[in-house]
């Protein structure tokens, strides 16, 4: 049984994000920083040596604007609960070659240790159909994810993120997926 | 199952009961970003009247943990 995960950035056409890549969430432009205060206005996938893999895709980018609405793309503020599948920003499929049922599965940011939340940001997160943002740093606050369909010995989560800074300077951290196979 | 740290090693097991069920699982962790990384476990889920135990390998290792 191989299970795999494919992670894109979703646009006008999918970034697929590799293991030697990163999602980046800036300011305007590729890789220019979010100042302390500010949310992100742009998402990318930035590869190991520094290349912007998402240029040309139109990637699209989730703003936090409340707790329960966002700025798609730069757009006028949209309750969250409206935002299509294909407006979110992370695609994650799973893979198992045949027919089978994830359960359980939870999405989180954390930094050094899975309790930990990243230092420096908040990283919110929802599902689309959610009605709220969460704040999904540290497992403890994790964000439970609905069972899925199968389709085609696939399942594919949809999921908003938004970044917003409390600290300047570059800020990093990991975002996990889990789940249980049954 | 009933520990009894007295009894020497060969009895730990000798009151260890069937367990009422087994559950095979599979948990999946998978990540992008300061740690990239995926992994999938094999647990064994033994079931008892009050407690359960799991038997879980990862590909390098495997543990017992009680639950």
């Amino acid at each position: 049984m191989t299970l795999t995960f494919d992670w894109y950035l979703q646009g006008s056409s999918d970034t697929k994000i590799d293991d030697t890549d990163k999602l980046l969430f800036s300011s305007g432009e590729f890789d220019e920083r979010i100042v302390a205060g500010k949310c992100n206005d742009s998402t990318h996938v930035k590869t190991d040596v520094g290349a912007n893999k998402s240029d040309g895709n139109s990637p699209n980018n989730n703003k936090y604007l409340t707790n329960s609405t966002a700025s798609l793309n730069g757009g006028l503020p949209r309750n969250i609960n409206t935002v299509l599948d294909s407006e979110a920003t992370i695609k994650l499929e799973l893979n198992l070659g045949d027919d089978f049922q994830v359960e359980d599965a939870i999405f989180y940011a954390y930094q050094e240790s899975s309790n930990v939340s990243p230092d420096g940001l908040i990283f919110y997160s929802a599902e689309t159909g959610n009605s709220k943002w969460s704040d999904i740093g540290g497992r403890g606050n994790a964000l439970e994810l609905g069972d899925k369909t199968i389709d085609s010995n696939k399942q594919t989560y949809y999921l908003l993120a938004s970044v917003c800074l409390t600290a300047g300077g570059r800020q990093t951290g990991t975002m996990k997926f889990e789940g249980v196979i049954k | 199952m009933n520990f009894d740290k007295d009894l020497p090693d060969h009895f730990f097991f000798k009151s260890w009961t069937k367990p009422k069920k087994i559950n095979y699982l599979h948990p999946f962790s998978t990540e992008r970003g300061s740690v990239n990384k995926d992994k999938v476990y094999s647990v064994a889920e033994l079931e008892f009247d009050s407690y359960k135990i799991q038997i879980c390998i990862d590909g390098e290792s495997c543990w017992i943990k009680k639950c």
